[in-house]
Formats: structure tokens, sequence, C-alpha cells
């Protein structure tokens, strides 16, 4: 799988998993502002730096899964 | 002689004004505790009046809300307060707990640098959600409280006269336990363990861990 290729598939996969926040929950990322659900998908598919914000986040949250320390 | 913390919480959009307001319970804590708080609120949060009363009554705890990047924290209307290479050493030999982001990068490394006893801070974006139409009472806002409970738990801790190493703790455990609540009620808001494990594993604490108010 290339790099490119696998990229996009984790951009579908971080929107995917956004795409089920509910309407009326608004997330403040700092000083790069306060975002709806529909505005967070859209920079995650720019590939912008907020949505490689999100990226690393749910990464980094898949990657804990996996060391097991949300359920030690 | 009584304690003296200062606060400096900026309010000028939602971010800060939630911040703001959740700063109010930690103050009521601390006058509670007769401990004298230097409050720069709003239009107070300004660089001059922070050099000034830190100045004036040399505060030993410095709690800082507010916007913030790797080398600065800001006041109102994005006014830098605080810049690395410039006036850290205003926090010489205190205490500093910043809710902000990022400033753990370097700001906090290089206040370490000059003589601030211990920095707890974050070192990535500090994330929270809330809930739209709560805008106006933030302290009324559950999904917000989820994150900023934790987050308050270092100033309280502090204020407790806890180290800064139990005070980062405490906070990380109030997160966890959020995360395990949401976890395990299998409630509608598991969304949120993301951003609440990330503020977790993002918060750090600096220099001397044993320091206490």
């Amino acid at each position: 799988m290339d790099a490119s290729f696998k990229q996009q598939k984790i951009i579908n996969l971080v929107s995917a998993r956004l795409g089920v926040l509910p309407p009326d929950a608004k997330i403040s990322i700092g000083s790069y502002g306060m975002f709806t659900r529909k505005e967070l998908i859209k920079h995650v598919k720019r590939n912008d730096e907020i949505g490689q914000k999100m990226v690393a986040v749910d990464l980094e949250y898949l990657k804990s899964l996996k060391t097991g320390i949300l359920y030690a | 002689m009584p304690k003296k913390l200062l606060l400096s919480r900026p309010s000028y959009e939602v971010t800060t004004n939630y911040l703001s307001s959740w700063s109010e319970k930690i103050i009521n804590i601390a006058k509670n505790k007769k401990i004298v708080v230097l409050d720069l609120k709003g239009n107070q949060a300004n660089k001059k009046r922070l050099t000034q009363t830190i100045d004036q009554y040399k505060p030993h705890l410095v709690l800082l809300n507010g916007h913030g990047n790797k080398e600065a924290i800001t006041g109102q209307n994005d006014e830098i307060l605080i810049q690395a290479g410039e006036n850290e050493n205003i926090l010489k030999g205190k205490i500093v707990y910043a809710l902000s982001c990022e400033t753990g990068k370097v700001l906090g490394p290089e206040s370490i640098k000059a003589g601030t006893d211990v920095y707890i801070g974050y070192d990535e974006v500090f994330i929270f959600y809330y809930t739209k139409g709560k805008e106006s009472q933030p302290l009324r806002d559950k999904r917000a409280a989820l994150f900023l409970q934790p987050a308050s738990e270092v100033s309280t801790s502090l204020i407790e006269g806890q180290s800064g190493k139990e005070a980062h703790e405490k906070s990380k455990n109030a997160f966890m336990l959020n995360i395990r609540k949401l976890l395990s009620s299998q409630a509608k808001e598991s969304y949120l363990v993301r951003y609440l494990l990330w503020d977790m594993k993002h918060q750090v604490c600096l220099g001397n861990k044993n320091a206490t108010f």
C-alpha cells in the first residue's frame, strides 16, 4: 500500500468517525477556533493543519486501544 | 503573611469565556482558604498589568488561562503576556499552571531554565467539546465539564497544598475517571474519549515536581 493511498484511507476513517458526533456538539481547538462536526470533516478532507490535528488525535487514541491503557 | 495567587483569565470569545467561568470555581476555593486572589479578568489580562501585579504582590502561584502556542501565552484579545526568550523570567520562583495550548513545549521548559519552580501545562493543543446553545452558561454545560473539571483539578490541588506532581497526577486521574465513565456506561458521549485522552496525555509537569504552594 503506497503512502498516499494509506493516507487517504486514514482520512476516510477519521471523517467517518467524526460523522457520528452529535450536531449540537462543538469543539474548541485552542487558537485554531471552534468548529462544528461538518466543519471538522471539511478540514480533515482538505488535510490542512486542523484536519491533520484531528487525524493525530484519532491515531493516538487507536494506538492507546492497542496498549490497553483505557481498560487497565 | 497570607498566600497569594495570581490568575489571568481573558474573556472575549467562547473558549476564553469557558475558561474564565471555570476560574470562578477556583477563586471561590482559594478565597475560602483565605488566599489572596489577584484576579486579572477580561481587559485586565494584559501584559502591563500582569507584570506590575507580579512585581508588586509577588504571588507564589500563577494560574494562566487563555490561548497559547509553543512559545507564548496570551491574554485579552490575544495580547501576548509571556513570551519565551523575552519575559519568562517573571515566573522565577513560582508555581505555574497554564491552561492553554502547547506552552509545555517551549515556554514551559524555558521558564524552568529561568528559575520557575514548577510548570504544568500542555505540550499540544488543549481540546474541549461544548454544547451549542450553552455558550452563555458555561458552568451548566455538562459536556464541557468532562474536560474542564479534570483540567481545573491542577489548580484546586495546588491551592490545597499538594505538590506539582500530585496536582498533575490528580488531574490525569480525573481525566481517566471521565474516560472510564464514558466507556463503561456505553454513553452516547463516548466519542469524547479520544479528546479526553489527548488532553490527559499531553499535560506535562516540568521542574521541581515536589514544589508546593
